[in-house]
């Protein structure tokens, strides 16, 4: 195989690598707040109750 | 014959199978997650986004006919049965879907949902918009004529 082909498989895959990390970076994060966000509101109610 | 394209392409398409899982979390996360009023005003402003916006308010003629967000369908309660008989035939269970009810009831979103293939909450239902001095609209729901065209935004 040639060696500027060979490149090319390497700059795509590790690209569209990168690419699927930091969607998964994000995804953890709003999942993380989203699991969070209950939390805070029994937090919240719990609280205000007399 | 070289295995190593072959190598490469299953590579390829592991890291492609990757991203597209992580897209498909991203939509369920969405779906989640309430959409902020000013984000829902930059999607109508945005042609390229299909998606129609239903009013869940109850009693249509009072609360819609007061006001609503440019564009909404009135649904009351997400219930055919109560929906004004011109925008009956208008809403659509596969367009993507935004739910504006007074204060963004979540548990009358999760109905709603139940009724569209992909629906998101306003955040703070119509009040929230309204706080936000975003455009109102006011009167009974007219659907276009067949000449205007379709009537998602």
């Amino acid at each position: 195989m040639k060696k500027q082909v060979r490149l090319l498989y390497v700059a795509a895959t590790v690209a569209i690598v990168v690419a699927g990390f930091a969607m998964k970076s994000t995804n953890d994060e709003l999942e993380g707040k989203l699991a969070a966000a209950p939390a805070v509101d029994a937090a919240a109610t719990a609280g205000s109750t007399p | 014959m070289s295995l190593e394209p072959m190598a490469w392409v299953a590579a390829l398409a592991l890291s492609s199978s990757f991203v597209v899982y992580e897209g498909g979390r991203r939509a369920d996360i969405d779906e989640r997650t309430a959409l902020a009023p000013k984000a829902l005003y930059k999607m109508i402003g945005s042609s390229q986004t299909k998606l129609q916006i239903v009013d869940v308010r109850p009693d249509p003629s009072k609360n819609f006919e007061d006001t609503h967000v440019p564009g909404a369908l009135p649904f009351p309660d997400c219930d055919l049965g109560k929906t004004p008989a011109g925008a009956k035939g208008r809403i659509v269970a596969s367009i993507p879907t935004i739910v504006v009810s007074a204060e963004g009831d979540p548990k009358l979103f999760q109905k709603c949902a139940a009724f569209f293939t992909s629906a998101r909450n306003l955040d703070g239902g119509l009040e929230a918009w309204i706080d936000a001095n975003l455009p109102e609209d006011s009167g009974e729901y007219i659907p276009p004529k067949p000449s205007a065209g379709g009537g998602c935004l």
